[in-house]
């Protein structure tokens, strides 16, 4: 036997789910009026036939009283109404409405904004006691509705002689910070400043809101760059991209998705940790949200705008959007006009271009790495910092023979650009993280690019040289306990050069550390045995010196073989300044220790 | 102090300073740690950021929370021990400045270092790594998470040394630890680490039972606490379990299932998955299948330093080209030079003598 059962509700604990944690903000209680005194207006104007209809929507402030006023000029409502409406959660007249005009009028039904027919509730976010004086278009007498947001409203007459509708609320203690003028002013302004109506706040002459997005404006450019810097505090973008509808191909078929607003790329921040790719969405020109960072593609992280579209869908609480089907397409034809624009850019203003790409690089580097199609895109645009400024992988190509050689620290040590240098090459700086990956991403996409690492790799500048008759010279060197070799490399001037493996100054630190016996031991075995992985041969950490076969004075003191007590101070000032010269691996102890023996070697020359 | 209560000290004391740079480390926290288990790539990239802004604002416990995390993304999500065991040693180095004396992570990042090795070659380092384990059991405090990953680490050196019934213990203690959470989905996750771990040991005796046990619970757990990398492995166990009861249907059914999971998240499918798919395969007599996925298995952990386990794909894919009579001199030259980067290859050497030998 079945027992067919009706649920029940409790009321105030329904108001109060919906009214406190439906919505994030207690702001949107604004919106949300504004918007169904937007939709009363708008109804007036299709419903009722009066060419001469002027719509209007004042907001008030008492803050004595404590009080928020939202009054509008539009269709008022009936008892009847208030009954099947205002007072039915999740029934909203505008719904129906723009149903049933979906087909006759699409124009006139995509005015209409309400959708859920909760946005009333949301008064209760801001106000403990809401008051509705209402006189409808219909010719019924006015009417007054009370609520204090319990399970119960009076509905008795009220006193207004012309049509519209003025709600009244008695702001909370919670709520209080929206009496403030300029809290309430912006408030209204950033949801409703595209609404077409215009919205006069203490009865104050002008409208706050623009009545009209900036891209519609008769000179759309000048237009959106004004509003930019008055809703983004005066920033001045590189560059912005309009949007337009967009045909989106979804299989063998393709949709247009209706899109407006810009995008926009602001000057280069300090910290790209702060750039989210975020979008302010509109959509039916009521604003739903700022701050939507998944619209974009996660490589365009240096990108920010606005856009409107119909097509996405609000959730419940309208703070949101649904990432359903729609908002694929929606990002689908973003993606393709921002790619496009951005290639557009790079062609006609490459100057712009530039500056787009140095003020951004980091973000634009790091997303690369992750996105194969962002990398085709970027790969011969995107420019590096190397040792003669700011280049693309095509400009640095072309001046260093086909080799990209890069530096892991910042610009790279003296003795590394000197070396890339003499060479003819600049050095590529790839102290940011992502820059790295870049390029080995790159040497892989072109199999002619070779990639040489210079710190640490730095002997692939030199050229291989015979020992012939230095012979005498190494022999001296490692009877030093130096790692010494001959090579030949530019600038020939320079004598010698001492070159550390890769990670040696992390190898270094932690034989320190072993030695000073700071690491509890059981850990220090690990750490032990990483140094020994990485450098079975832990001499190869004092580094090599390579004497150059180039430079005229070390070939004379090969050619000529001084005595012994000129040569052995000849060759430890070459040792010492090749060590100072390198730059790395000394404490301040050594590089004093070093200076004392280039004073004793001079001492040990002015003698001989 | 832990980790959480200086997190939330430090949130306290920026949002009373309006501090809004300071605020940011959290935020570039939280948002790398959502992209964590979908894409790590990501996470890695945010985390680094998170660095950099931690050294310009000059906050050296914020530089190594995220260097912590930059860790966990290399040894969990998109394994690359080489450059996990390069950070870690620089991590420890630097922890052991006086900065860092109350550093509530200085233990995870000595966790990491440690398990920078029992990923690369458990065997070969073992007494080191013994010795680091029993350290930091020692010191960390009982009311801290980090027991828990301290048991795993037991669990995991365990397993990979072939000491079943350590890594049996390790597991249960974890169950144990977990029993007693307050959290629910805090019990969750680390009841499901400790039973993925059980799975494996289960299937290595062939305990079929236990094997079955184990995966309904783990995805039981899921359940509380979306852990797609670890329910691919569940499901693949239980498909395996369903062919071996000969229930095609149910097995390709959670085959799907598993598939969907490994779809989902964005890290690189754990040991387990692979050897829960190939026994799946070589079950249904499906060799080709069995040795394609080996080789999957072996690319994407290629040359990022996880020796043993590139061991492990070498001698498995030559298991199954011996069964399938295509062991060519060649793949065992190659395999050869695999398991001579082992610092004890001498087993593994051993029955890759066997297995060409063999007719």
């Amino acid at each position: 036997m079945s027992d067919r059962q009706r649920f029940n509700l409790h009321l105030p604990g329904l108001l109060k789910v919906l009214a406190e944690h439906l919505y994030t903000s207690r702001k949107v209680g604004i919106r949300e009026l504004i918007q169904n005194a937007h939709d009363s207006c708008v109804r007036r104007k299709i419903e009722a036939n009066e060419p001469r209809y002027r719509p209007r929507i004042d907001v008030g402030l008492d803050e004595k009283r404590r009080v928020i006023t939202i009054r509008d000029n539009g269709n008022g409502l009936t008892e009847d109404e208030i009954n099947t409406y205002l007072a039915t959660i999740g029934r909203g007249y505008t719904r129906e409405l723009r149903e049933k005009l979906a087909f006759s009028s699409p124009s006139e039904a995509a005015e209409l904004i309400g959708q859920f027919g909760l946005g009333f509730l949301s008064a209760f976010l801001l106000a403990g006691e809401v008051t509705l004086v209402t006189r409808s278009i219909q010719g019924s007498p006015a009417l007054r509705w009370h609520s204090s947001g319990d399970e119960h409203y009076e509905i008795n007459p009220g006193e207004r002689d012309e049509v519209g509708t003025t709600v009244e609320l008695k702001i909370k203690p919670a709520a209080a910070f929206i009496l403030a003028e300029q809290t309430l002013t912006d408030t209204v302004r950033g949801y409703a400043d595209f609404l077409p109506i215009p919205i006069h706040v203490n009865d104050d002459d002008r409208p706050i809101n623009l009545m009209a997005p900036p891209w519609e404006d008769d000179e759309p450019q000048r237009a959106i760059s004004d509003y930019i810097a008055r809703a983004f505090h005066g920033m001045r973008p590189l560059c912005v991209l309009p949007l337009h509808d967009a045909r989106v191909s979804i299989g063998h078929d393709s949709i247009t998705v209706p899109l407006q607003g810009f995008l926009f790329v602001p000057p280069g921040s300090v910290a790209s940790v702060r750039e989210y790719g975020d979008l302010n969405i509109y959509i039916r020109r009521m604003f739903i949200c700022e701050r939507e960072r998944d619209l974009l593609p996660p490589w365009a992280r240096f990108v920010r705008g606005v856009v409107e579209c119909p097509l996405l869908q609000p959730t419940a609480s309208r703070e949101g959007i649904h990432q359903d089907e729609n908002f694929d397409l929606v990002r689908q034809a973003l993606e393709n006009q921002l790619g496009r624009g951005l290639q557009a850019l790079a062609r006609d203003d490459p100057q712009t271009w530039r500056k787009v790409v140095r003020g951004h690089s980091d973000v634009i580097i790091g997303w690369a790495v992750s996105d194969n199609d962002f990398f085709e895109r970027v790969e011969d645009i995107v420019t590096f910092r190397t040792t003669r400024g700011p280049l693309s992988l095509p400009d640095y190509l072309d001046q260093s023979g086909g080799s990209l050689y890069y530096v892991t620290r910042e610009l790279g040590s003296l003795q590394e650009q000197v070396l890339a240098e003499a060479r003819d090459v600049p050095a590529i700086d790839a102290s940011w993280f992502s820059v790295t990956p870049f390029l080995e991403k790159y040497a892989q996409r072109h199999p002619d690019v070779n990639l040489v690492q210079l710190d640490g790799e730095s002997q692939q500048l030199l050229r291989p040289a015979q020992e012939g008759i230095f012979a005498p010279l190494l022999r001296h060197y490692r009877s030093m306990g130096v790692r010494a070799a001959v090579a030949s490399f530019r600038p020939a001037e320079a004598p010698a050069l001492v070159l550390y493996p890769q990670g040696a100054e992390l190898a270094r630190e932690a034989e320190a550390s072993l030695q000073a016996g700071d690491l509890p031991s059981p850990l220090a075995g690990l750490v032990n045995e990483y140094i020994e992985g990485r450098f079975g041969d832990r001499e190869e950490l004092a580094g090599t010196l390579y004497l150059n076969t180039a430079n005229l004075f070390v070939r004379r003191l090969a050619e000529k073989a001084p005595p012994p007590e000129a040569l052995g101070p000849a060759l430890a000032l070459i040792h010492q300044m090749a060590r100072l010269f390198a730059g790395r691996m000394l404490s301040a102890a050594d590089a004093v220790e070093a200076f004392a023996e280039v004073t004793r070697s001079l001492e040990g020359l002015i003698r001989s | 102090m832990s980790v959480f209560h200086w997190l939330l000290e430090f949130d306290d004391q920026a949002r009373a300073c309006g501090d809004e740079q300071r605020l940011q480390l959290l935020e570039t926290s939280r948002e790398a740690g959502s992209w964590l288990r979908s894409d790590p790539a990501r996470a890695l990239a945010i985390y680094e950021e998170g660095r950099r802004l931690a050294l310009s604002l000059s906050e050296p416990w914020w530089v190594m929370y995220f260097t912590h995390w930059k860790l966990q993304v290399l040894l969990n999500y998109r394994p690359d021990f080489r450059e996990a065991q390069r950070l870690g040693v620089e991590a420890t180095l630097e922890a052991r400045k006086p900065t860092y004396e109350g550093l509530p992570q200085r233990v995870c990042l000595h966790d990491d270092l440690v398990n920078s090795y029992v990923g690369s070659d458990p065997a070969g380092h073992a007494e080191a790594i013994r010795e680091a384990l029993g350290f930091m059991e020692a010191e960390v405090a009982p009311d801290l998470e980090c027991r828990y990953c301290i048991q795993g680490e037991y669990a995991d050196f365990g397993l990979g040394i072939g000491a079943l019934e350590e890594a049996e213990k390790a597991c249960s203690c974890i169950l144990a630890l977990a029993a007693d959470e307050a959290s629910p989905s805090t019990r969750a996750h680390h009841t499901m680490t400790a039973e993925s771990r059980l799975c494996e040991i289960a299937y290595l005796r062939r305990d079929w039972q236990a094997l079955k046990e184990h995966a309904e619970c783990g995805e039981e757990c899921h359940r509380e606490v979306p852990r797609p990398q670890l329910l691919a492995e569940f499901l693949t166990w239980q498909a395996l379990l369903e062919r071996r009861r000969g229930e095609e249907i149910p097995a390709k059914r959670l085959l799907r299932r598993a598939e969907e999971a490994v779809n989902r998240s964005g890290a690189v499918p754990r040991s387990a998955y692979f050897a829960a798919l190939c026994a799946y395969h070589l079950e249904g007599g499906d060799l080709e299948r069995a040795l394609q996925e080996r080789c999957r298995e072996q690319a994407l952990i290629q040359g990022k330093g996880a020796i043993q386990r590139e061991v492990h794909c070498w001698l498995e894919r030559c298991r199954i080209l011996a069964r399938l009579g295509r062991l060519s001199a060649e793949t065992l030259t190659e395999a050869r030079t695999a398991i001579s980067r082992l610092r004890k290859p001498e087993e593994m050497l051993a029955e890759l003598d066997q297995l060409k030998g063999a007719p």
